[in-house]
């Protein structure tokens, strides 16, 4: 008998005709597709794993967190971004960090932003969707109510946050309610969260004889004007935070056009600065005039190219990069071809930048250096599992080729929840820079800088390919892989999300304490000893990680032929994300 | 109970497919769109029964390399109001012109790959009969999803594109197969539409049929599928065809099938009633395994170290010289099921298990009371003691082409039913019925042109396959369906993820992504029957100096990749029933798919 390797991937790619649906829980992807065969396009069906994501994976996501989403109306040809993430409180200055916690934020109820995600899923529904908050909550309500099994990943996560509880009692008694950890395959209820995704439910129905529109904006209403934001005002006041009537009433998340890069003959479309969006598409538009099929998949030179790449992206994106509405982001000028041409001659093909590289010289521009905070650029700190990675991703694309490509994330679990709603207020206030130089620095009304980006890649007419994932730092690293796997490899989604990835940590992480690790790369170990030990002599400060670790992403793609229909999706074999197609 | 325990610790992924949890209802298959076709029969509110039935005719399709419409498809069945399982012993069984005398005149005592080998094809006769008595659609609804599948086609997938690749040569003798394989001549590209539009329309014209008689009830409508299949238009093609080309197959034999419910085999290890086949199929070899391996201390020996992987294998070969002296069709033959299942016959045979020396070969059948042994005259003529294992050739053979199919399937409901099957017999592997889309079962190749073995080839008899579906029961505790593809290897498999969950706290995905070994020291259960002496395949995540040191023991340690696909492909549903929760494993060697709410 000859031996022979199973299939080549350790799950299939799933391949459909009608709509295929790719998210971090199998029951979140049920969700979704259960809309899709009720007749809900992708947008409905992704507010549905959406939803249903802030209830099964409130360890990662939360329905009072972050939500970048990113949507692609194929009738309209219309592709926007819901920059999904709030902002900060009108009381919230550098100033006041400044002079009352020299310059630090502290942890917990400071770190208040406006809740996004709720705004973000209905303003899909109502502009880009077809059904009610209520049709689409349906089943993220349930699993709130009824609950669903305590997952590994989640009981890890919550193992190790556990430790929080006491300075938050009343996350403590969401998360461990008899004072214990639950055990795997017992029922998790999220009592509080059910009944507050039914009050904007109930809201929407009371109003629904005005119209669909009327019966969001209730569903809306009952969130930030409603009995949610009072209790979220309550729970500020009596614990010091930031956060007004005010602040929840007016807040709306943006709708944006999406920044795009050509890459060959695909429009890839990323978010805008207020996230990562422009490192990844910059570290795509440097390594597509670099022959890296020449070097060998995974090679040493592969991998250098690469990590150079993205490290000369994050160097841009730590000099230049926040919210666009408060700072002027000279995006053109990073990604147009001199630039990116310059950038690129910023590799040495045998020598690794030992840290961050210098940002890119524009006419007219002096960036704020970055240096390095003492207490957050250790080694030590960065792999520490305070840093566990939060986020999720999701993507739906149905059958007229509408898409819908999510980066949920926000914890419920990492921060106070407010009590009676089983929600924490977004505690993407973690994100913060307190120098007013700084780009991403921390203002009234502004967006703090995060790292998830949806993606969508397509040639018109032809294909559309939502691409994500969750990570952190990891994140945008991730896509950039599996993009130029699926793309440049012509490696089959699945196979293309399996592969092994490596990471640089060689730049400072979004969130606090925006810890730094010069030259570091990890990598997984199923990449040879050897290309580690050619890529130390380059100068990568080589860290292995297991074979599949679960740190470096967790990829979703799925690839949309528009002209035979034929959908294939891959999910990562890393986490829980699972692919359901028909 | 089974304590799962939670993984250690680590930022390394603990499995490359989550564990699917489910507190209503859960299917895994071989496919993902099969498992979606019994999910959504399940969510459209039919039963285990229902939603087995639709899987088990969308896998005919999707995985037609391996699964027959017109195959065969043995079920086990746990009715959860009656505390009760059943089985179907779907197997088929032998034309009435079969013979020793005919194989052994035209061919050497071989049962060729061919439709000489055909067996009145069983899956639609078991899928309407469990239909009929347990569940509540009708034929049209469940098996709509596999018309739809045949007719409009399904993305042509990795894995079946390779099998149609290696077997392209074979393909092309019959004009049939490449029709269908080789579409535009041509292995038919990852992602292409592909169809099987004789399927749809053979299983629709059953589903008409139904309809047409359904005026008189559910039962009379389902009856009417039955006999468009055994005694109408679709019986005469492959009558036709079968005279034509030298098959043995009649309608005669099609419209006198019959099949029934039969009692399942049951054994009982560490608490767990674990319910098989009969001995048509090799059900209870996992049962007298399971007897043999309570003398020993496996938790301590550890998991799949050398002392463990030795005991396990000897245990199989133990096992199959017993499957091959005494199973056979229990209609045909006296299996002396009682005395091999006792504990007094394992606790004799289990001294036979050397800690440190493997059986070079198959040891020797045990003695049992009641076995057919030959007369003192008999033995003068030649008649062998039900011994096995005398058919060791020179040289290995390729793999067999024959023994290369088969798909398992379960299904929980949410009142707690469970439909466990293993269907088989692809039709690659003969010619298809021009016309029909089908080939009838050459499940033959598992019998023996030998009067005296147990599995002889005899007119209306069942040959004895080599098909496990199974379930373990612990009383209020939990209620487990498994199974897996992989002809001689099922067992070994099985055996295998059971022991992974029960003494070492894996849960089902761990306990079927854990590294596995198998036997091949006994004839294999297909025609030629061929026995590979003292060889034990290693995946190699086992560790090298485990293989060393077994290689010491006398083992012809040959080794696997990390995942090899021959080692098979299990899927089980692990219900707890104190909580309600479903934890669903799926293989990750193959295609399998679980889907859970």
């Amino acid at each position: 008998m000859k031996p022979e390797q199973g299939t080549a991937t350790y799950r299939p790619t799933v391949m459909a005709h009608r709509h295929l649906v790719c998210t971090g829980h199998y029951w979140s992807s049920l969700a979704a597709f259960e809309i899709l065969e009720a007749g809900g396009n992708a947008v409905d069906a992704g507010v549905a794993a959406g939803l249903a994501t802030n209830v099964l994976e409130s360890e990662f996501t939360g329905f009072g967190g972050v939500a970048p989403t990113m949507i692609y109306r194929a009738d309209r040809d219309e592709i926007v971004t819901l920059g999904g993430v709030g902002v900060w409180p009108q009381a919230a200055t550098c100033a006041y960090f400044q002079e009352r916690y020299k310059g630090k934020v502290p942890d917990g109820i400071l770190r208040t932003v406006t809740p996004a995600a709720p705004d973000i899923w209905i303003t899909a529904l109502e502009r880009w969707g077809t059904m009610s908050f209520g049709d689409v909550a349906k089943s993220a309500i349930r699993f709130a109510r009824d609950g669903f099994p305590m997952y590994d990943m989640f009981l890890e996560v919550l193992a190790d946050k556990g430790k929080a509880f006491k300075k938050w009692p009343t996350t403590g008694s969401v998360f461990m309610p008899d004072g214990r950890l639950p055990a795997i395959g017992d029922t998790f209820v999220q009592a509080d969260l059910a009944r507050t995704l039914q009050y904007l439910a109930d809201e929407e129905k009371s109003h629904a004889k005005n119209g669909r529109a009327a019966g969001l904006a209730a569903a809306r209403d009952a969130f930030y004007k409603g009995d949610v934001a009072k209790a979220i005002v309550r729970q500020q006041v009596e614990q010091g935070g930031l956060m007004t009537a005010d602040d929840l009433a007016r807040f709306r998340a943006d709708v944006e056009t999406p920044l795009r890069i050509r890459f060959g003959d695909l429009d890839v479309y990323g978010c805008g600065p207020w996230c990562q969006g422009p490192l990844v598409l910059a570290a795509l538009r440097i390594l597509e005039k670099v022959d890296l099929p020449a070097m060998g998949h995974n090679s040493a030179a592969h991998i250098h190219h690469v990590a150079e790449a993205l490290k000369l992206g994050a160097a841009d994106r730590e000099a230049y990069c926040g919210d666009p509405k408060f700072v002027d982001v000279p995006l053109d000028e990073l990604l147009n071809d001199a630039n990116i041409a310059a950038r690129r001659a910023a590799i040495r093909k045998d020598r690794a930048w030992p840290e961050m590289p210098p940002p890119s010289a524009l006419a007219g521009r002096a960036p704020v250096a970055w240096t390095p905070d003492p207490s957050a650029g250790s080694e030590a700190s960065a792999l520490d599992r305070e840093a566990i990675p939060e986020t999720s991703y999701l993507c739906v694309v149905d059958g007229k080729g509408n898409v819908f490509s999510s980066t949920p994330s926000d914890g419920t679990i990492s921060g106070p929840v407010v009590p009676g709603t089983g929600i924490t207020t977004s505690m993407w206030g973690s994100r913060a820079y307190t120098d007013p130089r700084h780009p991403a620095a921390l203002g009234p009304g502004r967006r703090p800088r995060m790292s998830a980006n949806p993606m969508i890649a397509m040639r018109k007419g032809e294909m559309v390919m939502p691409l994500g994932s969750p990570g952190s730092e990891v994140l945008g690293q991730a896509q950039v892989q599996v993009f130029l796997n699926h793309v440049l490899f012509g490696m089959e989604p699945q196979a293309a999300v399996e592969a092994p990835r490596v990471a640089s940590y060689s730049w400072p992480g979004s969130a606090l304490p925006h810890s730094y690790s010069p030259g570091r790369l990890n990598m997984e170990a199923r990449i040879p000893a050897e290309t580690g030990a050619e890529l130390e002599r380059m100068g990568h400060k080589v860290a292995w990680w297991p074979r599949l670790e679960w740190t470096a992403g967790s990829v979703c793609l799925i690839h949309a032929d528009l002209r035979t229909g034929l959908k294939r999706g891959g999910a990562d074999p890393r986490r829980t994300a699972y692919a359901i197609g028909w | 109970m089974i304590a799962i325990q939670p993984s250690a610790p680590s930022s390394a992924a603990s499995t490359y497919r989550p564990s699917i949890m489910a507190t209503r209802q859960a299917v895994v298959s071989g496919h993902y769109l099969a498992s979606q076709v019994g999910f959504q029969i399940l969510e459209a509110g039919g039963n285990a029964v229902d939603a087995g039935c639709a899987v088990g005719m969308a896998t005919g399709v999707l995985e037609s390399q391996f699964v027959g419409v017109a195959g065969i498809a043995p079920i086990l069945f746990y009715l959860a109001d009656r505390n009760e399982v059943l089985t179907v012993g779907g197997t088929g069984v032998w034309p009435r012109k079969a013979s020793c005398a005919f194989f052994q005149k035209n061919y050497g005592g071989e049962i060729p790959i061919g439709i000489q080998a055909s067996v009145v094809p069983p899956a639609p006769g078991a899928w309407i009969l469990a239909l009929r008595e347990y569940g509540t659609k009708s034929f049209e609804e469940v098996a709509a999803p596999a018309i739809r599948l045949a007719r409009d086609g399904f993305p042509m997938y990795p894995f079946l594109q390779k099998i149609i690749r290696e077997q392209e040569p074979n393909t092309r003798r019959w004009e049939s197969n490449t029709a269908v394989y080789l579409p535009g001549g041509r292995v038919p590209e990852i992602g292409s539409i592909f169809r099987q539009t004789d399927i749809a329309k053979t299983l629709q014209y059953l589903a008409d049929e139904e309809k047409a008689h359904s005026s008189r009830g559910r039962k009379a409508g389902l009856q009417a599928a039955w006999d468009a299949f055994y005694k109408g238009d679709i019986a005469s093609t492959i009558d036709r065809y079968y005279r034509e080309n030298g098959g043995l197959l009649t309608r005669e034999d099609m419209a006198a099938f019959s099949l029934e419910f039969e009692p399942p085999c049951r054994g009982q290890y560490e608490g767990i009633d674990v319910y098989t086949s009969g001995p048509w199929g090799q059900g209870p070899s996992l049962l007298q395994a399971l007897n043999l391996l309570k003398g020993y201390d496996l938790k301590a020996m550890g998991h799949n170290s050398i002392d463990y992987v030795h005991t396990l294998t000897e245990t199989i070969k133990l096992v199959a010289a017993d499957r091959e002296a005494y199973f056979g069709d229990p209609k045909f033959i006296d299996v002396p099921m009682e005395a091999l299942l006792s504990k007094a016959y394992a606790d004799e045979r289990r001294k036979m298990i050397r800690p440190d020396t493997a059986w070079p070969d198959m040891p020797e059948a045990g003695r049992v009371k009641g076995a057919n042994w030959p007369t003192a005259a008999e033995k003068a003529a030649g008649r062998r003691a039900p011994v096995g294992g005398v058919d060791v050739p020179a040289q290995p053979a390729e793999r067999d082409l024959a023994s290369m199919d088969t798909s398992y399937f379960c299904v929980m409901d949410r009142h707690g039913n469970v439909f466990s099957a293993t269907p088989s017999d692809g039709i690659l592997k003969g010619p298809i019925v021009p016309g029909t889309g089908i080939l009838p079962a050459l499940r033959g190749m598992c019998s023996w042109a030998d009067p005296d073995h147990p599995s002889s080839v005899a007119p209306g008899k069942r040959p004895r396959t080599t098909m496990g579906p199974a379930l373990a029961i612990r009383d209020g505790e939990m209620v487990m369906p498994f199974g897996t593809p992989g002809s001689d290897v099922q067992l070994q498999t099985m055996l295998q993820v059971l022991m992974n969950i029960v003494h070492f706290g894996m849960d089902p995905q761990l306990a079927i992504e854990a590294p596995r070994f198998a036997s091949y020291s006994f004839p294999n259960s297909f025609s030629p029957h061929t026995s590979y002496p003292g060889r034990l395949n290693l995946e190699s995540r086992i560790a090298r100096d485990v293989g060393d040191a077994l290689a010491a023991r006398g083992h012809k340690v040959e080794w696997w990749p990390e995942r090899a696909w021959p080692a098979g492909s299990a899927c089980a549903i692990l219900k707890d029933v104190r909580t309600g929760v479903m934890t669903a494993g799926a293989d990750f060697r193959r295609t399998a798919y679980a889907i859970g709410s």
